[in-house]
């Protein structure tokens, strides 16, 4: 297994692995799957959807020649993963339930648990919320990886939030506190976690503490966030709670603020405070 | 002169699609910007990241957005708030979040890929229209991509314009000109194809 591969083993081996990597003959499908994978991951945090699928597609056609010679649970996880990615949702539940019937290996508990999530992450798109609500749930209790915690939490909170949405008055609230609490537990396993405090920013946000939110979405912005999507997402919260507290404040507390809404906005190089810099198109 | 071999190099696209995706000229923008912009915002060492051969899944942004982001998003836009006057003033949430769905990644987060795609609508500001179109022209690109049969070399074709490019000093233009320039080329290929 390459699992554990080390990076600080001589150059000379290193050479030797990097040109192998680079002729497919050598390489076995399922490390090129990985590759692909990996590959259509970078062309999505770019935003470069046709390139990505291109990727994904190669990616879940290694995996599945991999499937076919070797069978194995990472060979099915990735071809799940591949299919995720392609929105073929009832191969990917397939994919998944292969690989928990093959069984993993020891020091293979992270595979395990992406292909927890995968599963779940199709069950949900075949219309089986509260079955895939659970996993998230199980996950979030259970897992120490950093890599799981976030994709788990993102789906855990938005399926928390859309229930809230859907109550209202008191009920509404009651809910959206327990969000609340459940991301203030994810911020105790990990602090420096940009992502966890972009989920409470959003969080805050439902619960109109737009002071909170804009704090919590400054910390992720520091702290860096894990792509452009996000990022983006989380800078125009701050632009949101901006034009919300210019409406709440008073003008002295308004006045404080503002000088210190300046500066953030002055380090980050925005033209303005409700245009970051990426911004290219001028609202009408 | 970089800004020829600029031209140059998306013109070279511009043929090099057009042997592949002939007739799909809508295709040429969409592609050749956002291969133009991953290049200029290159990214290095992403090889020796997956030297550890984990592979994860990666968060997004959370969907579910409070009642009155949604109605800021609407209302602070002349357009659109236009287009979308009755459903705000009847508080029409559950209308205003199926359209915002599909308005926010455009208009919000300015995805450049979705920005090319609907170009056209966006110039013309016909909002509704992207709501409505907007699956079946997603859909539409991945099965022209995949239908052409030559989906791996298209991919091959335009990783090498990518880095033909990054080896200019593009990162001196602005987003604004860069795509001024691949619109003029692309045109000029729409024209002769007329």
């Amino acid at each position: 297994m390459r699992e554990g591969f080390n990076l600080r083993i001589n150059y000379g081996i290193l050479i030797i692995f990097s040109s192998l990597l680079f002729f497919p003959s050598c390489v076995s499908h399922l490390k090129e799957a990985k590759l692909s994978y990996a590959e259509g991951q970078r062309f999505s945090r770019e935003y470069d959807e046709a390139k990505a699928v291109a990727c994904y597609r190669r990616a879940r056609k290694e995996a599945e020649i991999e499937a076919l010679k070797n069978p194995s649970a990472q060979a099915y996880m990735l071809k799940g993963m591949s299919e995720l990615k392609l929105a073929l949702f009832e191969e990917a539940e397939e994919s998944f339930c292969e690989a928990f019937n093959l069984g993993f290996e020891k020091g293979e508990e992270w595979a395990e648990q992406v292909s927890l999530l995968g599963l779940a992450s199709s069950l949900e798109e075949l219309g089986l919320k509260e079955a895939s609500f659970k996993i998230y749930s199980f996950l979030l209790e259970r897992s120490s990886l950093i890599e799981i915690l976030l994709p788990t939490s993102q789906k855990h909170l938005d399926f928390a939030l859309r229930e809230a949405l859907e109550a209202s008055g008191k009920e509404r609230e009651k809910l959206l506190v327990q969000v609340l609490k459940t991301v203030e537990k994810l911020k105790e396993k990990k602090m420096s976690c940009g992502y966890f405090h972009y989920l409470e920013s959003q969080v805050q946000s439902h619960l109109s503490d737009f002071r909170k939110s804009l704090e919590e979405a400054i910390l992720a912005k520091e702290l860096g966030l894990p792509n452009d999507e996000v990022r983006r997402d989380n800078d125009l919260q701050i632009v949101f709670c901006y034009q919300r507290l210019k409406t709440e404040l008073s003008s002295e507390e308004w006045e404080e603020f503002n000088n210190i809404y300046l500066r953030w906005i002055k380090k980050w190089k925005w033209e303005n405070p409700e245009k970051p810099e990426w911004k290219k198109r001028e609202k009408e | 002169m970089e800004k020829d071999k600029f031209e140059g190099l998306i013109e070279q696209g511009v043929i090099f699609l057009s042997r592949f995706l002939t007739g799909k000229i809508y295709l040429y923008f969409p592609l050749l910007y956002s291969s133009v912009i991953w290049a200029m915002r290159r990214s290095k060492g992403w090889r020796e990241r997956i030297f550890s051969w984990k592979i994860w899944l990666e968060p997004g942004k959370l969907e579910s957005k409070p009642d009155f982001f949604i109605l800021d998003f609407f209302k602070k836009d002349t357009s659109l708030s236009a287009q979308y006057s009755k459903e705000i003033e009847e508080n029409d949430l559950r209308e205003l979040r199926r359209a915002f769905k599909f308005l926010y990644p455009i208009l919000g987060l300015e995805d450049p890929f979705l920005n090319e795609l609907f170009q056209k609508e966006l110039k013309s500001r016909e909002y509704q229209k992207i709501v409505s179109e907007f699956r079946k022209r997603l859909k539409k690109v991945k099965e022209d991509i995949e239908s052409s049969g030559e989906r791996l070399r298209i991919e091959e074709g335009l990783r090498e314009l990518s880095e033909n490019i990054a080896s200019l000093s593009i990162e001196l233009f602005e987003e604004n000109e860069v795509r001024k320039m691949i619109e003029k080329i692309v045109a000029k290929e729409l024209k002769r194809n007329k």
